[in-house]
């Protein structure tokens, strides 16, 4: 039973003792370039922690005025398509005003003048289809007669002159 | 046989001329109606007279023809004159179908 435990012990000497060896010796042979902790002094961590604030202070400075930048354009891009959708409705509205307002005036004005003038043109275009339909008619109704007739006609010119 | 003949039936006869007249001068008349006009100039060697003509002023159907009729700004309408000159001769077409009814009674 007591050679085990001295057995375990000495095990555990042993590991640790390789251990500090392998980090006291053995370790910088193989990583050259580890970084030397050394003892910093009390000016040096203000200086450190100075410029760390002032690091900080700049960041904030330049982040406050990236982020003013973006909502100064976005008031920008914002109230520009409010102006522009604004002038846009009111040119589409005078337009449309003009519009009515130019028909309701030319029909107060004008509107008895073309009233008139349609009817006029209306007249005149029932008496033209009237007429066509007529003269149609009798060209239709006189073509043979007419043929015949002139026949006739040069028949009896024939006979006076032979007469 | 017209196709109008073979749907309608339509007999020629002063009642039904009448009747078309005063469809046609209400502004009522519809498209079968001028059809069956059409069919009964065929009586008096004028058929599809009404038809060629409304082609001619570039209504291309009855129906277009019927639509300007009843198109109410006088402003917007297309032809005052070649809507007047249909008008003038489907009347002058009916009195011609009139006194040919009247003249063979």
């Amino acid at each position: 039973m007591y050679k085990i435990l001295f057995g375990i012990l000495f095990g555990v000497f042993l590991t640790l003792s390789v251990t500090f060896l392998w980090r006291t010796y053995w370790l910088r042979d193989y990583v050259s370039n580890l970084p030397k902790i050394e003892k910093i002094s009390d000016t040096s961590k203000i200086a450190i922690q100075q410029s760390i604030m002032q690091i900080k202070l700049s960041s904030a400075n330049f982040d406050e005025k990236f982020i003013s930048i973006n909502k100064r354009l976005d008031d920008f891009l914002v109230f520009g398509g409010i102006i522009i959708t604004l002038l846009l409705a009111i040119t589409v509205s005078v337009y449309l005003k003009t519009e009515s307002e130019v028909n309701k005036h030319f029909e107060e004005k004008f509107g008895d003048h073309i009233k008139r003038m349609a009817d006029y043109e209306k007249e005149a275009g029932i008496l033209l289809g009237k007429i066509k339909t007529s003269l149609f008619k009798i060209e239709s109704a006189n073509f043979i007669p007419d043929q015949q007739t002139t026949q006739s006609e040069t028949e009896n010119e024939q006979s006076t002159t032979n007469g | 046989m017209s196709k109008v003949q073979q749907m309608d039936n339509p007999e020629l006869n002063l009642e039904n001329l009448f009747e078309i007249k005063s469809k046609v001068e209400n502004n009522t008349a519809t498209s079968k109606d001028y059809e069956k006009l059409d069919y009964f100039l065929s009586a008096v060697n004028m058929s599809g007279y009404i038809l060629n003509n409304i082609k001619e002023r570039g209504y291309g159907t009855y129906q277009s023809y019927i639509n300007e009729r009843n198109s109410l700004s006088l402003l917007t309408r297309k032809d005052n004159l070649s809507e007047g000159f249909i008008l003038g001769i489907i009347t002058e077409c009916i009195s011609i179908l009139t006194n040919f009814l009247t003249s063979n009674n």
